[in-house]
């Protein structure tokens, strides 16, 4: 299995709460070939796409949307906001999504003669009773934590109410927790399989598994698109199958978080690659993560050992093939407007074990010992042996052991763990990560605590709630800085390596990464964690 | 005992087969780590929404209650849905059954159509030119895996060649010659182990079966070595060939969780594989019941058809 299961952990944990994005957010966006601008969009023609997995379904409300979830929805559906090239989100369904004053009420007007696929029209009250009902789900209710109200003001208005001034409240509009879907959809007991959405093509035939078959929508309110008639996504979850389907001819592009496509297309003839390591933005981080509520890591001599111990650069030749930047905070990418150096530790053995012996005279032991947790992967074994060997270079045994995945997960939510590889963050608005980092959501072991690492740090609370509620940018980015740099301090994360994400196509696609958003400004130049609209994807 | 009271008896036995295959099937899902209830509710799940849960799948109730109602369920057809996306288990095995019997039936024709006229040839000359390169061969089969000898079979005729196709799946009812070009690639990939047993097989039975006197009657009739090595050699020497190729199922099944991932083909194998990375239990439950009854019926067919190619046990039983 190609999929990097020590990232699935935390990519289920974000399609679920963050919302904003993807199951795997990340940002940034070059290409390093193809799907670049060639003139103008023709009309028509079937794509055919590999999919790292297959979905759970098209309920926004009950369905945990990863990359391919995300993929398959905005097939059938639209968000409300979309990121533009600028990084920052942009009215889609929406026409305007507009705060009072003081950011705590919110006014979401939306485009009008609108229809969903099935002839119903898109208004004010429907969008409300989306919200309302994503609001009251379990999987995803928690992101909508901080409104009050939501209520339909006008046909195409509605209107919703914060507990806090939330600034960055548009970017959640742009991910799940924004999918506009038809409220009878909520009547129907079968709804995971029957979407009925507002989107560019409408489902013609899912065959769990097999393929999933979008038509396009005659209908669609964005005039010209889409310009496929009809798109096929195929799950092809072996990484090795999904090449050699592209270079027989079998589909036509793949996306994947796997470096080793990468490693093995690069600088072939007739293959393109948008490789998202190269582009600007946020990119998801793999790291690792320590339980700083839990002995011996609740010290941070130690966890700063550990960071001083962990040769990043190796872990990223050996298992990633030398393709991934290394990290040194969650906004690593220079390019990203959240980034700062964070003065996060610099591999150094002499200075890690140095440290070691320091942990171990002040707390009067002998030897430094605690468990590392990875999932049942070969791969992350080699991962997870890799580090065993380099912190046992600085004076720490570990031992490693391998979890099931979602025992992995819960483990993690209720503090059953010391140490776990993991792979999170790279939201392009840092709000997102505010339940991931606050001191407000850490708990004592035993009790169920979105801040896994358990890190109370009161300045990086001060830090996240002025990002929340303040509406000055400047401001807003330096308390972002300010919290990676807290973090580089505290390290409850050993920060590893960025991911990578690539979408690997024949020269014929189109529009993956160029295209406009409906407001005329140009949409973002890069795929958001593997994720793109496939109603701009053309076929030359 | 008629030949009815035979396969009486038979069935007779493969009450308490099933039985544990039930229990087994039953408990092999407890005894993984994990709970299905977080994983129906992801990591946000209340206490209350976890018992909630527990509370519907039946899992608060004591293990025999469970394994009763569970058992109950099955035997009328309802094994659960996919907390994935709510298809029903017994949906999903019904649109993914055909395909994996189908690649099953033609890895089987393709292992059968080359190792029983190889066999018959080899053994006609023991030590010949094709006995020799037919055996080296069949080691070399039986030596490459699975996922190499798809790969390698991908790359040579997909990749390179774009005869077949590297992945995908055509219904065979949607367009037969499409599905038999999804299929061709990874039937010969399945069938390459079992052809290379069964050759090795028939060729050893049919070598032996070739020292009999009545074959030497044969001969001393003039019969044709043709003839011979057909109508006379083949039936005897092939009782071995039947009981492996009921046991080979067992092969097989495990081949196409293999294959059908290399081939992204949506057959049960790629179903359990995907339900067990997810954890959908139920599904995966009912994947591992359907394939362990579907191995205990296969066999017991064979064990019937052992009436029909050897009358000396038809005998046996008719004495008993």
């Amino acid at each position: 299995m190609s999929v990097r299961m020590r990232a699935a952990a935390a990519a289920v944990v974000i399609g679920l709460f963050a919302g904003a994005c993807s199951g795997s957010n990340s940002g940034g966006g070059t290409s390093s070939g193809g799907s670049s601008p060639a003139g103008t969009p023709k009309i028509g023609g079937n794509l055919v796409m590999g999919t790292e997995a297959e979905i759970d379904g098209f309920d926004p409300t009950s369905n945990r949307w990863d990359t391919t979830g995300y993929m398959y929805a905005w097939t059938v559906y639209d968000p409300l906001t979309a990121y533009g090239s600028d990084e920052k989100v942009h009215p889609y369904l929406a026409q305007a999504v507009t705060p009072n004053a003081a950011y705590t009420q919110w006014t979401i007007t939306l485009r009008p003669n609108i229809t969903f696929s099935n002839g119903d029209p898109l208004t004010g009250a429907a969008v409300a009773t989306d919200l309302t009902s994503i609001k009251a789900a379990p999987l995803t209710g928690s992101i909508y934590d901080d409104i009050t109200s939501i209520t339909a003001t006008g046909p195409l208005t509605l209107q919703v109410n914060m507990k806090t001034a939330w600034v960055a409240f548009p970017t959640y509009l742009a991910g799940q927790g924004g999918a506009v879907f038809d409220p009878k959809m909520l009547k129907d007991p079968n709804r995971a399989q029957h979407p009925i959405g507002t989107g560019p093509f409408t489902l013609k035939e899912w065959v769990p598994g097999n393929h999933f078959l979008a038509v396009k929508n005659p209908t669609y309110w964005q005039k010209g698109k889409p310009y496929l008639d009809s798109v096929e996504y195929r799950p092809i979850i072996e990484e090795q199958s999904r090449e050699n389907s592209l270079q027989a001819g079998n589909i036509q592009v793949f996306h994947s978080s796997d470096p080793q496509a990468t490693f093995d297309l690069k600088g072939k003839s007739g293959i393109n690659i948008l490789d998202e390591t190269k582009s600007s933005g946020q990119q998801v981080q793999d790291f690792v993560m320590l339980n700083t509520g839990k002995a011996p890591l609740n010290d941070v001599t130690l966890r700063q050992a550990l960071a001083y111990a962990t040769d990043q650069q190796k872990i990223i030749n050996l298992i990633n093939f030398g393709l991934t930047p290394a990290s040194d905070g969650p906004f690593s990418n220079k390019s990203s407007p959240y980034y700062a150096p964070t003065g996060y530790p610099v591999y150094n053995l002499a200075k890690a074990k140095q440290l070691v012996q320091q942990y171990e005279q002040k707390h009067g032991v002998s030897s430094v010992s605690f468990e590392l947790g990875t999932t049942n992967v070969g791969r992350n074994l080699q991962y997870a042996s890799l580090l065993q060997d380099m912190w046992k270079q600085a004076g720490v045994t570990v031992t490693i052991k391998q979890v099931e995945q979602s025992q992995f997960i819960l483990n993690a939510l209720q503090g059953n763990f010391q140490a776990y590889t993991w792979r999170q963050f790279g939201d392009p608005d840092p709000d997102s990560e505010y339940i991931w980092w606050a001191a407000s959501t850490a708990k004592p072991e035993g009790a169920l605590s979105l801040n896994f690492a358990r890190n109370k740090d009161p300045q990086i609370q001060a830090d996240l709630d002025k990002g929340r509620t303040d509406p000055n940018q400047a401001a807003r980015v330096a308390a972002y800085q300010d919290v990676a740099k807290r973090l580089a301090v505290d390290v409850p994360y050993l920060w590893v390596n960025e991911a990578d994400w690539q979408i690997v196509s024949n020269p014929k696609v189109h529009g993956v990464n160029t295209w406009t958003l409906p407001d005329g400004s140009p949409g973002v130049n890069h795929t958001i964690g593997g994720v793109f609209f496939i109603d701009n994807v053309w076929l030359g | 005992m008629s030949a009815v009271g035979t396969i009486g008896r038979k069935i007779l036995y493969l009450i308490p087969v099933l039985f544990a295959v039930t229990v087994l099937t039953f408990l092999l899902i407890k005894l993984l780590p994990g709970d299905p209830a977080v994983d129906i509710l992801g990591p946000g799940a209340t206490p209350a929404a976890v018992q909630e849960i527990h509370h519907q799948l039946g899992l608060d109730k004591p293990l025999p209650a469970q394994y009763v109602h569970w058992l109950g369920n099955a035997v009328h057809g309802n094994l659960g849905q996919s907390y994935q996306n709510n298809q029903s288990t017994v949906s999903a095995l019904r649109q993914r059954l055909p395909v994996t019997i189908e690649l099953i039936i033609l890895s089987q024709l393709i292992a059968f159509a080359i190792a029983v006229p190889l066999a018959l040839v080899a053994a006609t000359k023991p030590n010949g030119l094709v006995d020799r390169l037919a055996t080296t061969a069949a080691f070399g089969f039986l030596a490459i895996p699975d996922f190499i000898l798809g790969v390698v079979l991908v790359f040579v005729f997909a990749v390179h060649w774009h005869v077949f196709p590297a992945t995908g799946y055509t219904y065979l009812t949607a367009n037969p010659v499409l599905n038999l070009k999804a299929m061709t690639l990874p039937a010969v990939t399945l069938a390459m182990a079992s052809l290379a047993v069964y050759f090795r097989l028939l060729r050893t039975d049919l070598i032996a079966t070739l020292q009999q006197d009545y074959i030497a009657m044969a001969r001393s009739k003039g019969l044709s070595t043709r003839y011979i090595m057909v109508r006379h050699a083949l039936r005897p020497s092939s009782f071995s060939l039947a009981t492996v190729s009921g046991l080979q199922v067992g092969a097989l099944i495990g081949g196409t969780f293999i294959t059908e991932s290399i081939f992204a083909l949506p057959g049960v194998g790629s179903l359990a594989v995907q339900s067990i990375y997810s954890r959908d239990y139920l599904v995966v439950q009912g994947t591992v019941l359907v394939i362990a009854v579907g191995y205990v019926g296969i066999n017991f067919v064979i064990d019937l058809l052992y009436t029909v190619l050897d009358p000396r046990i038809r005998r046996a039983g008719a004495i008993a």
